[in-house]
Parts: structure tokens; C-alpha cells; sequence
């Protein structure tokens, strides 16, 4: 169903009465984007059908109070929105634009007639009269940014007093004018600066005095200049893009829930599609895509990282899928490049039950609440089920493009929390990372300790048939370190695989770090005692590394084992190979010829092994 | 579907009235709802739907349906 339409239909449900399915349709429109006539809409059906709306078992009636520095209706009508989706049905009262110290004072206001059980100053750097004067010292910005934040303060306590509201306060957004370009953050008297000390201070009274809504974090993901439209400031003291008023609201919704202990516990995943693209079923464990196979391959296995991420957050992972089981879980236990293991799964549902039945018995397993979870797919008729039999599970479509997932769940503000406490870090995890870090640090000092630190670990193989896709691929796009600019379809580059006189290497590379996985090959052929070099490619990720130096040891050593008593390599210029047009000198080649392309020889028997930081692995690279 | 026709549809959603029918003659006294919020409405929907933007001069001089068409005419040219 399209936007209008569930808007058209939960319209229709509030006034045939029936509330369930109206919650149901909300839920679904917040977590699509919503213009803010769409919400104004929503808003209205809120005020006409409130009755029935509090009535409505789960949900909750609240009343906030908006204390704007600047206009707030927009904004206003997005928390209504999201807080019905997650069931509160909102009451809101306004303060003019720019009166709420006059409000909060004021005993006879209609802030204190209204009787807010939320209180949210809705204030932004628009309402920040003054900044430091140029040149002031850091201590007077200081004591300036405290002073503000104390008047703040003071209102809050009024608040708290007369009413025992709970506060909810903006921090500041960077300014949109930088007066000083590139200075802009080497002063600490800059407005830039300023709104850090502001926010800096801000911050550490987070979740004691009140709970800080995060408009700087929220205005750098939208970026700046698109959340403070000049354009709606000048038309109507808009202090927040209207445009945005629907991300606006998410993040006020998961900060709310955050607050009530509302917050998401666990994350459903599907499989096919979701985490990694293609069917398992019909792919095979070597077609699906995951990993540096394919850009879409990473970007899913980016999403996985993501979400083993989260687990480390605290967050509870399960999957539910129409799979064969057996086959699902070979992906987690034998795809180098998944990052996502069984055991960090604390259920794994693969059967051809119906997706609601599966994660009704996942939250019965774990003992938490149908409304703790959230379920993400990428098929909407799956999607459609478990929304209509488990309403109150968030469900997330995971359509379109895998490198946005990480961004579309992350908009949603869903898995927010008030604190996180050291438990939640889990130990033995950060301190390993810790002491990594240290490591690194301490031997930065130069390039040698370095390298020596990142225990780089290699391997050099021939190429089998399994490789060729991702061999072929990155013939295509790497132009920097491309010897000769040759490039080779599948079926050229099996000739070098099957044919005996010919032959491909191809190098993997991983480090304390990361799983760098396939990131170099060399095709040639051998003729006689004569070993030549067709081209030789590499990525730029693992430029710099000493790792040409380990691949080309390795190369030498296939010679001789192919008892041959000479290299021959090329060098053809392309527009963009400069980076490796002394490679051969650095090898230790001697140059023959220079006319068209250069040609390079190097002899076998007088090699001398090259100095090399990467440690020969055996066995699968592995983390 | 005619610059008419979509202005139409937008009008009916802001304004949630499905027999609304605008002509160019329209103008915001015309329509009591239409105000400021309204004309932020009105101007998000429309640069969603096209793809354009309006300057500030135009958000806050375009109180008739006429020469909303013509702008957004001219603006969906460009």
C-alpha cells in the first residue's frame, strides 16, 4: 500500500472504530518518510479521535508542552506522529516563537494551565544571543557557555518544580556561517567552537537534569546546511528544515521510548537478500553475494558487520527465514567473508513456517515483549504478514540498494539508550581492543614499527576457477597498480587458469584488523626457461604494505620451481599506473628496452629476497 | 498528467478535502486553511513531486493558483 493510501486507510479505521488496526497503520507509516502535510494530516486524526485513541488498551495518553526558540507547529505535528506509533497519544500545547522564558516564568502561563507531563525546549543556535569574543581564552568561553547553560538550568527547575514534568532539551547545531572558512575550528572563541563547550557541558548533565535531544548529531547526519534552510528561517523562524520534520520526529520517538524504557531488545533478520544478496538455496554458498566478490557483496557484508556491531551493544540477534536450515547455517560457519557468526544469533529460525509464527516463538524463547522487537526483510509480502499478525513488532522493509540498510535502520532511532554502562561493553572485548590500539600507538613511531605491528599475514596460490570472478573484477577497476593495463574477460583469464604454459597467482592479505581477502593477482606464461609477466595488478587498500615485495618473493620461487632462469616483466603507461612505474627497478629488474613499452629482466639465480613485513600464513586467511 | 491536474491532487492532500477542485483564479482568501503552514505544505510537496525549489521571494509571494502553475511550469523546464 502507498502513503496515501495507509494514510487513507487509517483515516477510515479511526472512524469505523476500529483502533487495533488504526495502530497497526500507524506503525507502518512511521517508518516511512512523511512529508509534513502527511503529518499534519495525522496529527488532525489524533486531535478528532483522541478518545477512542487513549482508549485503546496499549496506549497511553501524555501531554507535552513545546517550549520553541523558534516555530514549532511543524515539528509538533512529527511528534505526534511517531509517539501514536509507538502508543502515545499526544496532547500538545505551544508556546509562541521565542516566548518561553516568558512562559516558564510567568506562573500564570498556559504552560502551567496545560499541566505537561513532558516539558521539550525546543531552542536551537538561532536563540544563542551572544558568542565569545574574538580572541577570548578558552577559560572565557568556557565560563561564557556555562552561564548560558545555567540559565537553562534555571528554567528546567522551575519546571520540574511547578509541574514534575520530565525535560527534554535541545543541544545546539553548528551554525551555518563559519566566519573564520578554514579556522573555523582551531579557536576555541570560534561559533563553532562555542556550540561544543555548549554542548560538551550539555552532556554531562544528560539523563540527571534532563534528557538532551541530540539536533547537533541530527544536523551533521542530514548534513548543515540542509537542517537549518536558511529559506524556512527567513519565511517563518523555522529553526528546523520542515522537510526533515519526519526524521525529527523519529529521533524524538526513540529518545522517548529510550526514556520509558521502550526501547527495541532484539533484531529479527531475514537471510536471502537481507544479509547477503541472492538465495542460498539456489545460489549455493559460493553465489551468494558477501564480501569483496562484488560492490554489492560488500556493502551486505557491511550491514553484517553493522549488526554484529550492535550485538556488541547489547542488542539480541535472531534469525527467521524461509530456508533449508543445514544449508542457511553453512554461510555462518564456512564463508570466510560473513562476519556474523552462529553463536552471535541467540535464535536461528530457518523453516517453512509462516515468518509471524517463527518470531512469536523467538520472543517466547527469549522472554521479552512482542513490542521489543524488531523484524527486517526484504520481501514486502513477508513483511505484510508479520505486521498484520504481530502489530506491535516493528517491521522494517529492507528494499532497495544494501548500502543504505545500515542508514535506514539507523534513521529510525530504534535501539536507543540512556546510558551505557561498562557491562553493556562486555569486558574482555574492549580491553583486547584497547590493548590493540596501545600497541599501534607505540610503535607508529616510525614506518618499519609500523608495519611490524599490523602482523600482516599472506599467501600467494594459484588461482582456481572459484577465484576468477573476483579476479576478472578487479582487472577491470584497478588502475593504479596495473603493470601493463591489460584487462581479461572470464573466459580469457581460465586460458591462463587451464593452459599449462600459463599461469595466474593470485595473493590474500590479512592483518590484525581486517580480512583484506583476494587483493592481487599476476597473469603471464612460461616459455622455455623464460617466465613473463602479462600484468600484475594489486588494490590500493594494501598499497605500501611491503606486500609487492612478499607476492614478488613468492613469484621468483614459482619460477624456479618452473625451472626457469629469467623473469621478463612490462611496462605499458596508462594514464593512471604512475604509481608503479619504478616497480621493476624497486624489484631489482634490469631494463632491455624502451621503445613502445619498457621491458624488464631479472635473473633468477642471483635473486636476493626481498624485505617484507608480511608473515607467510597457512591455512585459510582468517582474521 | 497536466500541471493542473497535479496541483489539484497536491491541494486535495494539504488541504484533506477530496472534492476540493482549484482553478488558476484561486487564491489563498479563496481557501480559509490556506496559511502559513499551509504554503510550507504546499511548497514541500511540490519540491518533493518535481525535483525543484523555490526561492524564499517565491515561498512567500505565492498565494495564487495561476501563477503557481506558471512557475511551476517554468520551473519544471529548467
Amino acid at each position: 500500500m502507498d502513503k496515501s493510501n495507509l494514510i487513507k486507510t487509517f483515516s477510515d479505521c479511526l472512524a469505523s472504530g476500529s483502533v487495533a488496526d488504526a495502530m497497526s497503520y500507524i506503525r507502518n507509516l512511521s517508518v516511512i518518510y512523511l512529508l509534513p502535510s502527511d503529518m499534519q494530516k495525522i496529527s488532525r486524526l489524533i486531535d478528532r479521535y483522541r478518545d477512542v485513541l487513549s482508549s485503546f488498551s496499549s496506549n497511553k495518553s501524555l501531554k507535552i508542552a513545546v517550549l520553541g526558540g523558534f516555530t514549532t507547529s511543524v515539528i509538533v505535528n512529527a511528534i505526534k506522529t511517531h509517539l501514536l506509533a509507538e502508543g502515545w497519544v499526544v496532547e500538545s500545547y505551544e508556546s509562541e516563537y521565542d516566548l518561553y522564558k516568558i512562559e516558564v516564568l510567568d506562573a500564570s502561563s498556559g504552560l502551567y494551565a496545560f499541566q505537561p507531563e513532558v516539558v521539550l525546549f525546543a531552542t536551537g543556535t538561532v536563540n544563542i544571543e551572544e558568542f565569545p569574543l574574538a580572541g577570548s581564552t578558552a577559560g572565557q568561553v568556557t565560563a561564557m557557555a556555562e552561564t548560558l547553560v545555567e540559565q537553562f538550568r534555571d528554567l528546567w527547575e522551575i519546571v520540574k518544580e511547578k509541574t514534575g514534568a520530565t525535560i527534554i532539551q535541545h543541544n545546539f547545531e553548528y551554525p551555518v556561517e563559519q566566519l573564520l572558512s578554514r579556522l573555523e575550528f582551531k579557536y576555541s572563541w570560534s561559533h563553532s567552537k562555542y556550540v561544543e563547550t555548549l554542548n560538551n557541558i550539555l552532556w554531562q548533565m544528560d539523563s540527571r537534569e534532563m534528557y538532551l535531544l541530540d539536533i547537533f548529531g541530527s544536523s551533521v547526519r542530514c548534513g548543515l546546511t540542509r537542517w537549518l534552510d536558511s529559506r524556512w528561517w527567513y519565511f517563518g523562524k523555522f529553526g528546523i528544515n520542515p522537510e526533515l520534520s519526519w526524521e525529527y520526529g523519529r529521533m524524538f520517538a526513540g529518545l522517548h521510548c529510550a526514556i520509558a524504557g521502550k526501547s527495541k531488545k532484539c533484531l529479527v533478520v531475514d537471510l536471502d537478500n537481507t544479509l547477503w544478496g541472492g538465495i542460498v538455496g539456489d545460489d549455493g554458498i559460493e553465489g551468494i553475494q558477501i564480501g569483496n566478490i562484488s560492490a554489492t557483496g560488500e556493502a551486505y557484508s557491511g550491514f553484517c558487520r553493522y549488526i554484529k556491531e550492535l550485538r556488541k551493544r547489547g542488542i539480541i540477534l535472531a534469525v527467521c527465514s524461509k530456508n533449508d536450515s543445514e544449508q542457511a547455517k553453512e554461510v555462518f560457519l564456512k564463508h570466510s567473508e560473513m562476519p556474523l557468526k552462529l553463536d552471535d544469533f541467540a535464535c536461528f529460525c530457518c523453516n517453512w513456517q509462516s515468518k509471524s509464527e517463527n518470531i512469536a516463538s523467538i520472543a517466547e524463547h527469549l522472554n521479552i515483549g512482542m513490542d521489543s522487537l524488531v523484524f527486517v526483510d526484504d520481501n514486502p509480502v513477508e513483511c505484510a504478514e508479520v505486521s498484520r499478525t504481530l502489530p506491535e513488532v516493528a517491521v522494517i522493509e529492507m528494499d532497495g540498494d544494501p548500502a543504505y540498510f545500515i542508514e535506514k535502520l539507523e534513521k529510525l532511532h530504534l535501539f536507543n539508550q540512556l546510558e551505557i554502562t561498562r557491562e553493556d561493553l562486555g569486558r574482555t572485548d574492549s580491553y583486547l581492543q584497547r590493548g590493540k590500539v596501545e600497541s599501534l600507538r607505540k610503535s607508529a613511531l616510525n614506518l618499519e614499527g609500523f608495519l611490524e605491528s599490523l602482523c600482516m599475514a599472506g599467501r600467494v596460490d594459484v588461482a582456481t576457477e572459484n577465484d576468477l570472478p573476483r579476479i576478472c573484477q578487479m582487472f577491470n577497476k584497478t588502475n593504479q597498480f596495473n603493470l601493463t593495463g591489460r584487462k581479461y574477460d572470464t573466459s580469457n583469464l581460465s586460458e591462463y587458469i587451464l593452459n599449462t604454459s600459463k599461469f595466474c597467482l593470485c595473493s590474500k592479505l590479512c592483518d590484525k584488523f581486517a580480512d583484506y581477502g583476494l587483493v592481487s593477482a599476476i597473469t603471464g606464461e612460461i616459455s622455455e626457461d623464460i617466465l613473463r609477466i602479462d600484468n600484475w595488478i594489486m588494490s590500493c587498500r594494501v598499497f605500501s604494505r611491503t606486500f609487492e615485495q612478499f607476492i614478488f618473493n613468492h613469484l621468483v620461487n614459482y619460477a624456479s620451481e618452473m625451472n626457469c632462469s629469467t623473469i621478463c616483466g612490462e611496462f605499458i603507461r596508462t594514464v593512471r599506473n604512475n604509481y608503479v612505474a619504478d616497480l621493476f627497478k624497486k624489484l631489482g629488474f634490469r631494463m632491455i628496452d624502451s621503445n613502445d613499452s619498457e621491458r624488464w629482466y631479472l635473473a633468477v639465480e642471483s635473486f636476493e629476497s626481498l624485505k617484507t613485513y608480511v608473515k607467510v600464513f597457512q591455512g585459510a586467511v582468517k582474521k | 498528467m497536466s500541471i493542473m491536474e497535479d496541483i489539484n491532487e497536491v491541494f486535495r492532500d494539504v488541504f484533506d478535502d477530496t472534492n476540493l477542485e482549484v482553478t488558476e483564479q484561486m487564491t489563498a482568501q479563496d481557501i480559509s486553511e490556506w496559511d502559513s503552514m499551509a504554503q510550507i505544505n504546499l511548497i514541500v510537496a511540490f519540491e518533493e513531486k518535481y525535483d525543484i525549489k523555490f526561492t524564499t521571494e517565491e515561498i512567500s509571494v505565492l498565494t495564487c493558483v495561476g501563477d503557481m502553475a506558471k512557475l511551476l511550469e517554468a520551473k519544471r523546464i529548467q
